[in-house]
């Protein structure tokens, strides 16, 4: 069996069965446990000049896309930007009002303030990974104050959640991933539900729907907040197909994520965080709660 | 010892890299494809224990199983070892024929392991995977051997 003329030490299959029982034991130790988590963060954060590798093509065509840009569309992307700022900054005005009275009310209910979103913007620096699971890798890890369970959101919607951080990176897991399940209510009447990942990226299944819910296609799935996972009301998907199969006792519903998980790398990670509110502080003006909004973010 | 380990930060970037769903099944097994490659050709400076070090990094990296890759790399470099007195010896299509093989158990024990640990569903489309993978084999060796010097 072994080749080599000079062969030093044990031979190779000896030290086939020894790796051989090595890796079957990691293998039990790291799902049965989590001692070896240390281990991949230690791994995991000297590996990272790997992973910015991987970024690299992305990052290099964003620059020459940059420095290519003529001075004409530079100007032309900046009063865009101005005019949808404007835009948004005066939507804001209304919500920070819309937000005040919503305190006092719930104030008046002795019902719990909403939480505030600790908000830190993320690039994607890779997708996917192996046999089906559908993992993202974000460019902030836990230097940037990222920790394991934050939620990760696009501009459309929410896209999955963080699952596990190194120094300078962290890991996240797609709302598509057959093992993620996010707890979803219906905008329309209020239905509660768990959205489940199915592996594709196109399609998410309810889980357990009764056959009789009142749910149509085209109706909005938004988190519930339930478990605490999730902050509340952020828009997940939409459902495309209703079924009620004759064989089961639950109605088969398909939504197809808002968030647009093949394309996105701009991201936004968020936490909520509970916020108390003086009932005396009702006299604050629209400008100083925007203030205090922008005070809670991370970077 | 400098082109491998060179070879295997390129092979792992394009391992990592992301692609639309669609192109997914076909990325090829460039590591697996590495680590056959290098034993055949240097098993003094690459071997078993080399390949079960690698095999960790992509455990790392890809969030996979601990040791999960190590495993499937350690098998294709025995195998490699065991056959290469006879590999320059056999014929193009038995050589190609060689690494399927070695490529088909290395993913028949992939499957076996996702499967016992439960941690990935849906491997039919898997296969094709390693079809490509077989065809790009003399490519990459033709590549590879300009800077392998043995």
């Amino acid at each position: 069996m072994d080749t080599s003329l000079f062969a030093r030490g044990p031979s190779p299959t000896l030290r086939f069965i020894l790796l051989l029982i090595a890796s079957l034991g990691l293998m039990v130790a790291d799902q049965r446990t989590t001692e070896l988590e240390r281990f991949r963060y230690w791994a995991g954060s000297l590996l990272h000049p790997i992973q910015s590798l991987v970024d690299l093509p992305a990052r290099t065509t964003e620059s020459i896309s940059r420095n290519w840009a003529t001075k004409q569309t530079l100007l032309e992307e900046n009063q865009r930007l101005k005019e949808r700022n404007r835009y948004l900054a005066a939507q804001l005005q209304e919500f920070v009002a819309i937000r005040n009275e919503n305190d006092k009310l719930r104030n008046l209910l002795q019902a719990q303030v909403r939480p505030d979103n600790r908000v830190s913007s993320a690039t994607l620096l890779a997708v996917s990974f192996s046999e089906n699971q559908q993992r993202v890798l974000l460019d902030k890890g836990e230097k940037n104050g990222v920790v394991v369970g934050m939620a990760i959101v696009d501009d459309h919607g929410l896209m999955g959640q963080v699952t596990r951080t190194y120094a300078l990176h962290a890991e996240g897991m797609m709302i598509s991933d057959p093992s993620s399940a996010v707890p979803v209510q219906l905008v329309r009447n209020g239905l509660r539900d768990v959205l489940a990942g199915t592996g594709s990226r196109e399609q998410l299944q309810l889980l357990h729907p009764a056959k009789n819910s009142d749910i149509i296609e085209g109706d909005l799935l938004v988190t519930s907040g339930l478990g605490g996972r999730f902050p509340p009301d952020f828009p997940v998907a939409r459902i495309v197909s209703v079924e009620h199969p004759t064989d089961s006792m639950f109605a088969k519903v398909i939504a197809a994520p808002l968030a647009s998980l093949e394309k996105s790398r701009n991201l936004l990670i968020l936490q909520a965080v509970p916020r108390t509110v003086e009932p005396s502080n009702s006299a604050t003006s629209p400008q100083e709660g925007l203030e205090n909004s922008n005070a809670t973010n991370l970077d | 010892m400098l082109p491998i380990w060179i070879s295997f930060s390129i092979g792992i970037v394009l391992t990592l890299i992301p692609l639309p769903e669609v192109w997914d099944e076909f990325k090829p097994e460039w590591v697996a494809l590495l680590v056959f490659y290098w034993t055949l050709t240097q098993p003094n400076s690459f071997g078993i224990v080399s390949a079960w070090l690698v095999g960790l990094c992509v455990d790392v990296l890809t969030g996979s199983l601990l040791g999960q890759h190590a495993l499937g790399y350690i098998t294709l470099s025995y195998m490699a070892i065991s056959i290469s007195s006879q590999y320059p010896m056999l014929s193009v299509l038995q050589q190609l024929l060689t690494v399927f093989v070695a490529l088909a158990v290395y993913l028949l024990l992939k499957i076996w392991i996702i499967g016992i640990s439960g941690t990935g569903t849906n491997l039919s489309n898997q296969w094709s995977t390693i079809i490509l993978s077989t065809l790009l084999w003399h490519w990459l060796c033709a590549w590879l051997d300009r800077f392998n010097n043995r």
